[in-house]
């Protein structure tokens, strides 16, 4: 999404005399909390995405989770009204977020993302059900964000 | 301990008086003795796990109690809240999906300060 992983972009220009010159982009990296909570509520484990900063105009997460305990039925956005969300489903695994290509439209702070699961079998609790591969997003700039996970 | 006086009182007459004790009930905990804990704190099954570990939260009061998975790096890979009793609760730490390697565990109270810590190997 950020292109953190292609080679950093060159511009060249020439001059009216012929001589060309050409700079490197540096990108400018920040970081940000997040939250990611699990809950056992009314037999469903609901998985909260909590991200209060401001200014993001897109965000990524890859969840994995225990498929031998868990289904995922859904995945809920509450990111505002003209975000662009996707998530994918694959095997065990889910990634989820948001995008605003014109990067006029910011992702709305609170619980912009959850995720429903249904349980295969009894659970007291979830600790270790759920866990995270990566969160990451970025500003209007197109600087990367790192989403520290609190 | 408890104890039962028996009377019989025929015409005002107290023919018997005896006194009988009652075996005291004994409470049997539900925590399997690997766990068990004296005071405040959390206790592990074991700190080698494969599928999944039980531990032990014992609190003096009703509160709500946060568990961080953290893995090597310090970051925070799951994080559940319960609602935790007075006294011991047993839960469950899933391990079958995370990556095999160490983890600690990190508690916390509703006051987001630490209760417990501990760590876990993945085999």
């Amino acid at each position: 999404m950020d292109f953190s992983h292609s080679s950093p972009l060159s511009t060249t220009s020439t001059t009216s005399k012929g001589f060309s010159t050409s700079s490197t982009v540096t990108q400018v990296t920040s970081s940000a909390d997040t939250s990611i909570s699990t809950a056992l509520v009314n037999g469903k484990v609901i998985v909260t995405i909590g991200l209060n900063a401001t200014g993001l105009v897109g965000a990524e997460y890859k969840i994995g989770y225990d498929d031998s305990k868990l289904k995922l039925d859904d995945v809920t956005f509450e990111t505002g009204n003209t975000m662009t969300n996707f998530s994918i489903h694959k095997e065990n695994i889910v990634t989820f977020g948001s995008m605003d290509k014109t990067g006029a439209a910011t992702i709305k702070p609170g619980s912009p993302y959850k995720l429903i699961f249904t349980p295969k079998t009894t659970l007291t609790n979830t600790s270790g059900l759920i866990f995270t591969y990566f969160a990451e997003a970025v500003d209007a700039k197109a600087n990367k964000v790192i989403l520290n996970i609190k | 301990m408890n104890r039962t006086f028996i009377a019989v009182t025929v015409f005002g007459i107290v023919f018997a008086c005896s006194e009988v004790e009652e075996p005291a009930v004994v409470a049997k905990s539900s925590v399997p003795m690997e766990l068990g804990l004296n005071s405040v704190g959390i206790k592990l099954e074991s700190n080698f796990v494969t599928n999944e570990a039980k531990m032990n939260v014992r609190l003096d009061a009703a509160d709500k109690v946060t568990i961080k998975i953290v893995d090597i790096a310090g970051k925070v890979v799951s994080s559940e809240t319960v609602d935790a009793k007075e006294g011991d609760n047993i839960l469950k730490v899933y391990t079958k999906a995370l990556p095999r390697s160490s983890y600690e565990l990190h508690l916390y109270n509703s006051n987001n300060k630490q209760i417990g810590k501990t760590v876990i190997n993945l085999l």
